[in-house]
């Protein structure tokens, strides 16, 4: 919601969930230390 | 069409999302919800509503929702960035997130203000945004 009311339009929200994600090895992934490592700090 | 909450106000962006996802254009978050509305004064009520029944035609923006393929696709797209929303202790209880995914908790974008919260001004969010890469001429995809 706060990005669009920014201003974004090309937002879209992924239709499903990490859940149905991890469960199948084709989806690739990262772990949560290289999430951090790649994201300023918040 | 005006939603609200608690005062956090993620539930009911979650229901102006999906009221907006089936194509109604005016729907509004009120800011700072029921604790807000309450601290200022208004009007409070215990009665139960009863609606005039109205016929609402959907129709769907699919634009705003992403497959698995599209978030596929969009790992190998760098014109898309892929927004990891969750706080950091449910990503590790849960073991992971999508390849290249950036983290912007949905928390970052609210502030404490009074006894609620709020956004955060235009200049912090795109701050934030700029952060990782983000510029209003890309995709975003939140997960």
């Amino acid at each position: 919601m706060a990005l669009y009311l920014h201003g974004y339009d090309h937002v879209a929200m992924y239709d499903g969930s990490w859940t149905e994600w991890q469960q199948d090895d084709a989806n690739p992934r990262d772990d949560v230390d290289t999430l951090l490592a790649r994201s300023p700090k918040q | 069409m005006v939603v609200y909450d608690i005062g956090n106000v993620i539930w009911a962006a979650r229901i102006w999302w999906a009221l907006r996802y089936y194509g109604h254009d005016k729907v509004y978050v009120l800011e700072g919800g029921a604790a807000a509305w309450e601290a200022a004064g208004k009007p409070m009520t215990t009665d139960v509503v009863e609606p005039i029944a109205k016929t609402f035609v959907p129709r769907a923006r699919p634009e705003m929702r992403a497959s698995k393929a599209q978030v596929h696709a969009a790992i190998a797209d760098s014109n898309t960035t892929i927004i990891e929303t969750r706080r950091e202790s449910g990503i590790r209880g849960s073991g992971g997130t999508v390849q290249g995914a950036y983290w912007l908790p949905s928390t970052t974008v609210f502030a404490p203000k009074d006894n609620y919260r709020a956004l955060i001004s235009e200049a912090e969010l795109d701050g934030y945004l700029r952060d990782i890469g983000v510029e209003e001429a890309g995709q975003l995809v939140a997960t």
